[in-house]
């Protein structure tokens, strides 16, 4: 194969992986704090895309900056995205802390089915996909030929700033002490003085503008936003969280990035069948699953959230 | 006994409190006081109540009926990380430690209530004088400690705040009885500090030795209370242990 188309497909998976990760950090996190699966977390990444394409678009129409519009395009996702997972965790997750977990499973496969059709419904021509606006200076670097947008690198660097950040935000400051100490144990974090109910929520907005986010930049990269990216996006999320070791914040790392290795294998080892990526990759997920039933990372040696 | 006139110290008092879990009581029209600057100590067997008095003062479970106030604060419906606001360290039951969190960080999940890292920093020196193998293990998973150094490790952190009032739930649950002593022995230095302290206790003889005041419970209600003098006594104490089989 061409080096160039290699070097191509090699930066594809990193950049999927890169948004698996940060789809599946969440999961992990909410884990980690209630031990609950909250299954509209895909359609958090729709969300996201969706305000910031509303938040930027809307500064398009005022001004022809695409750096401020970027930058509302951002606010607008970690708002909005960060809105739908308190509110979500408020008033569905929260409430049913001492129901059965399948009561928390149904409740949120609903409200991710009702921010899905929201979308549809509530956006102009909603059931249609909509082009994402060009943000990014489009130079491209070209090395013999292999040729890549400026712009993906760019995406692809915060990304992974993100990731760290998040990394970081975990395991140094005040909050992260307070979000890992009511993940080990609820009652000595209470009567250490941590505000329960506050420390949720937090984690809640923390993984959903994760998720927010994530869905800027698929949009950013792809240039075109759907009410339905959530979805697959979800399920591969969750994969990855559980593959890479649920409640542990390196695993559903290591789970996302695993998952996009998998399918860009695929496609450059057997280029006919590169249809079957998402098949194999599933595939995959249900053998390490097998092999290591509590993740990769397991919660007891890691340092769980 | 006579240590009630030190200025400002604010009394922990429980007045004929009901509570329990979903809907049967657990605990009926218990009244306790405890005493600022003194040790008091609650007893009982297994059942009588004794965990969840301590969780319905601190705001785990719900009070049903009576009140709870510390100095003139009323502490029914406040949420328990309010109530470990006012100055109360709480030391829970079983040497609960953070098992993922390495000894440091368990001791600053004690101070987070503490917004001066320095001081949070400086009291963590003074944790790890009084227990300096805390300091030899001071990096190492909470989880992988001993029986022992885990209790040590759950009493500095709830030392972490310099609170006013200490609880104490049932610190020598699953100790060796070398480290029970020990344990013990922790908590008569800090009586001798001044510290006031609430502790719950199964072992009648060791807590009776170290405690000021004390309180007897027997399925969910208070059935003697005075002085470890007087207690030692009452043969109330000892039905509530041995029972009338």
């Amino acid at each position: 194969m061409d080096m160039g188309i290699l070097a191509q497909h090699l930066f594809n998976g990193l950049m999927l992986g890169m948004v698996y990760a940060m789809i599946a950090v969440g999961f992990s996190l909410f884990f980690g704090v209630l031990d609950v699966i909250k299954f509209s977390h895909g359609d958090v990444v729709s969300v996201g895309a969706f305000a910031a394409l509303g938040g930027a678009s809307a500064i398009g129409l005022l001004v022809d900056m695409p750096g401020l519009s970027l930058l509302f395009g951002l606010l607008a996702a970690i708002a909005v995205g960060g809105l739908a997972g308190v509110v979500i965790g408020g008033t569905l997750v929260l409430p049913l802390r001492n129901a059965p977990p399948v009561n928390v499973l149904l409740v949120t496969l609903m409200a991710g089915t009702i921010l899905r059709e929201a979308i549809r419904l509530g956006v102009p021509n909603g059931g249609n996909p909509k082009p994402f606006p060009v943000l990014l200076p489009q130079w491209q670097i070209t090395a013999g030929s292999f040729s890549i947008g400026f712009d993906s690198v760019l995406i692809l660097i915060a990304g992974i700033g993100i990731i760290l950040a998040t990394h970081l935000l975990i395991t140094r400051t005040r909050i992260g002490l307070a979000i890992r100490a009511v993940a080990q144990d609820v009652d000595v974090a209470r009567l250490a003085g941590i505000d329960f109910r506050r420390t949720v929520l937090g984690t809640f907005a923390l993984g959903s503008a994760l998720a927010s986010v994530a869905g800027l930049m698929l949009g950013l990269y792809y240039r075109e936003v759907n009410f339905s990216m959530g979805l697959v996006l979800g399920v591969i999320g969750f994969a990855a969280a559980v593959v890479g070791g649920l409640g542990s914040l390196l695993g559903p790392i290591l789970g996302g990035f695993l998952f996009a290795f998998v399918q860009t294998l695929v496609t450059i080892v057997l280029p006919t069948a590169s249809a079957y990526k998402d098949v194999v990759a599933f595939g995959v997920v249900i053998a390490l699953i097998g092999l290591f039933p509590t993740g990769l990372i397991a919660e007891r040696s890691s340092e769980r959230v | 006994m006579s240590t009630g006139e030190i200025p400002g110290p604010r009394q922990l008092s429980v007045k004929a409190v009901s509570s329990g879990y979903d809907r049967a009581d657990v605990l009926k029209q218990v009244s306790i006081e405890v005493v600022p600057g003194a040790v008091t100590c609650i007893l009982g067997a297994n059942g009588a109540g004794k965990s969840t008095l301590i969780r319905t003062v601190l705001g785990l479970n719900r009070v049903r009926t009576g009140e709870v106030r510390f100095g003139e604060t009323v502490l029914n419906d406040m949420p328990t990380h309010k109530i470990v606001a006012l100055g109360i360290g709480v030391i829970p039951e079983g040497n609960r430690v953070l098992p993922r969190m390495s000894v440091v960080e368990n001791l600053q999940v004690g101070g987070l209530l503490q917004s001066d890292t320095r001081k949070v920093a400086a009291r963590m020196e003074e944790m790890f004088a009084i227990f300096p193998r805390l300091k030899e293990r001071r990096s190492q998973l909470a989880g992988t400690l001993s029986g022992g150094e885990r209790s040590m490790l759950s009493i500095a952190r709830g030392l972490m705040t310099e609170p006013e009032l200490v609880v104490i739930d049932e610190p020598s649950l699953g100790l060796s009885p070398l480290f029970v002593s020990e344990v013990f022995n922790i908590v008569r230095r800090l009586k001798e500090s001044g510290m006031t302290i609430l502790l719950v206790e199964q072992n009648v003889r060791q807590t009776l030795d170290v405690a000021d005041h004390g309180y007897v419970l027997l399925q969910g209600r208070v059935v003697a209370s005075g002085t470890t003098a007087a207690l030692r006594e009452d043969t109330e104490l000892h039905r509530a242990y041995f029972g009338v089989h």
